[in-house]
């Protein structure tokens, strides 16, 4: 298990390579000079090749890149912002807990109320309760984030005056609306998965067969089909997961919220091509442990994953020992 | 004749429909049998004639909807289990009647350990603590022929044959009064068939328990059963002793079955089929529902359906050229 996660931990440094190596291909490839967008209008070219030389622009592309990843994997240097001239990384490292605490809670509040509603849905096929379940779920799937945040700004900050239409550090209020909005959106796919897993769950073989031992319809539905049930959950709550550290840009621009994904889309208007980087980079780190861990889970849910993953070694192991009871010297 | 003794089960005229799309599907119609403390009751037919759907009754297992109970009742210990609570339903599913399910492959919950799948029963019906559950749960294991060691064993780290003997350990567990197997070896090897069937015969005879065998597998009911059914189209067309049933059958059906079974002092090119498709249970006639399928179809059977006749004691036929027996 161990030898697996640090295999899955390696395979981290060609996926930032290659997310270094597209997002630098794009800079080149994308019309736009930085240093337009530092200087004003009417610059000289002397001013202009005076920044380019500060930032390291005049340099061959292939120098800077192999610059930029050797600089990320022996120094952890995330490269200096051109418009803050402070370093990325601490930048990154600042909107971090934003990005973090938004997505966390969106997440785990999607998973505690759509997991229940997508079995309770399911248990009630064909009822209304199951109907209007569905109905609110695909409305919520179907709502661009942005469009739902607005609709309540509109109603709970202008109309109501209830909330706060801008996230301000230190007034916890702030919170609420991007919470709601972020929430919303994940539970409505988690309903779904869950409701139509349960469905294909409950019609199995074996939950005939634990009916048949005159087990209790709710043992029935927590331990025989739910567990079955979640697998095909995990991976939406994984991937749920991996959207909101990385893609929650339109609730965090919203509400102003001083996330990662504000801070990316500044880096791109400005051409702020290390701070792109660095907020991406981060992204695909964050995406990747996120799948490593609902990998670690299916195993757990799942025994039937459990040999892929502890891999040869183990199996070759139990071979010899059977062998051995069977009285054959290995 | 065997002492008479109440029946453990008894089905009294059931009639099942299912409600599908393309109209009312009529499983079971009429059907009535009883089985005893010492009897092996085999249930012989096509796919299709209903013997599953009669043996989920008899478990109170039917899914509800689209299945419906028209009439008639089953009885478990004398008692109607349409009368029962659902908290009584489950005191008797696994302790007074348990279930071998047709395919092994898919009976297993996949997730769970196969011990504590056979403990699970055991810890609901009987008063014992985990740890006890789970001795006796290892015992079961080694009664129906697998290593200790597997306890903790996964189903998709048995073979087809030991998940069989699983559920069969899961079946037999609490010790229940009637064992009603659907078919245990059709999903199976043919050299595993014969050891899962030796080995619910000899724990049907070390239980004493009762056992109802679900199959279309003439030789097997010949082999374990003394008591056997014929059903076609949802009813039971011939019913009677083995030796009723083999040596003296009645029923063109019966005698269609009897002609399909390849024979090994014959040598013949091609094996006589009962001609026909087993008929369309949407669509059942108001007369002899074999007759499209019957050589000796006369007018006369497209009249009236026709009653199960007593041709000798015990042995009934439902046909209108049923005739006593000379003896």
């Amino acid at each position: 298990m161990l030898r697996y996660i640090l295999k899955r931990l390696l395979w981290l440094i060609p996926v930032m390579v290659g997310v270094i190596t597209i997002v630098f291909a794009i800079t080149v490839l994308t019309p736009g000079d930085p240093a337009a967008s530092l200087l004003d209008r009417n610059a000289t070219q002397e001013q202009i090749d005076e920044v380019h030389h500060r930032l390291g622009l005049d340099k061959p592309v292939l120098e800077r890149w192999f610059n930029y990843v050797v600089g990320v994997f022996t120094r952890f240097d995330f490269g200096t912002s051109y418009t803050t001239m402070q370093p990325v990384r601490d930048e990154v490292l600042a909107k971090l807990p934003y990005t973090l605490i938004l997505a966390v809670v969106s997440v785990s509040l999607a998973v505690l109320i759509g997991i229940p509603l997508g079995v309770w849905s399911a248990l009630k096929q064909y009822t209304i309760t199951d109907g209007s379940v569905l109905f609110l779920s695909v409305l919520f799937v179907s709502m661009p984030n942005f469009w739902l945040s607005m609709l309540l700004i509109s109603l709970l900050s202008v109309s109501l005056g209830l909330l706060p239409s801008f996230f301000v550090n230190g007034d916890w209020t702030g919170w609420i609306m991007p919470i709601v909005v972020a929430t919303i959106g994940s539970m409505a796919q988690f309903i779904r998965i869950t409701r139509s897993s349960m469905l294909e769950v409950m019609r199995q073989d074996y939950i005939r067969t634990a009916r048949a031992k005159g087990q209790k319809e709710d043992v029935i539905v927590m331990h025989h089909m739910m567990r079955n049930a979640m697998i095909p959950v995990a991976t939406s709550i994984g991937s749920g997961l991996g959207n909101a550290l990385g893609g929650n840009m339109t609730v965090e621009i919203v509400f102003s919220l001083p996330g990662i994904g504000s801070y990316i889309v500044n880096a791109i208007s400005t051409r702020n091509y290390p701070g792109m980087l660095g907020g991406i980079l981060v992204t695909a780190i964050m995406f990747t442990v996120v799948n490593l861990l609902v990998d670690i889970a299916y195993v757990i849910i799942d025994p039937r994953l459990k040999s892929q993953i502890t891999g040869k070694k183990a199996s070759k192991r139990k071979l010899n020992q059977m062998l051995r009871e069977q009285g054959v010297t290995v | 004749m065997e002492k008479k003794t109440t029946p453990i089960a008894k089905v009294d005229d059931l009639v099942i429909h299912y409600e599908t799309r393309d109209g009312v599907v009529e499983a079971v119609n009429g059907v009535s049998f009883e089985i005893l403390p010492a009897d092996t009751f085999g249930l012989v037919g096509e796919t299709g004639a209903g013997k599953t759907t009669i043996a989920l009754a008899m478990m109170g297992l039917l899914p509800y909807p689209p299945t419906h109970i028209i009439r008639g009742k089953v009885e478990i210990d004398g008692e109607d289990i349409a009368k029962k609570s659902k908290n009584d339903m489950r005191a008797i599913r696994g302790k007074k009647v348990s279930m071998i399910f047709q395919d092994p492959m898919t009976a297993l919950n996949p997730v769970v350990g196969i011990g504590d799948q056979i403990a699970e029963v055991i810890l609901l019906h009987e008063r014992c603590t985990k740890e006890e559950a789970q001795k006796k749960a290892l015992d079961m294991l080694q009664m129906v022929g697998i290593r200790p060691e597997r306890y903790k064993d996964y189903p998709h780290q048995l073979s087809g044959g030991m998940k069989q003997r699983v559920v069969i350990a899961i079946a037999l567990a609490c010790n229940p009064e009637l064992l009603i197997a659907d078919e245990p070896t059709t999903a199976l090897d043919v050299t595993i068939q014969a050891q899962v069937l030796d080995m619910i015969k000899d724990l049907r005879d070390r239980f004493g328990t009762a056992l109802m065998l679900i199959t279309h597998d003439l030789g097997i009911v010949a082999d374990i059963c003394n008591k056997c059914a014929v059903v076609y189209a949802g009813e039971i067309v011939e019913i009677g002793t083995v030796e009723d049933i083999f040596d003296r059958p009645q029923h063109p059906y019966t005698l269609g079955l009897f002609a399909s079974i390849p024979s090994l002092d014959k040598d013949v090119e091609r094996l006589q089929p009962v001609k026909g498709q087993i008929i369309d249970p949407t669509d059942l006639p108001p007369y002899c529902s074999f007759c499209d399928r019957c050589d000796r179809c006369t007018e006369q059977c497209r009249a009236a359906d026709p009653k199960l006749v007593e041709v000798s004691p015990g042995h009934f036929v439902k046909c209108i050229f049923a005739r006593k027996e000379a003896d």
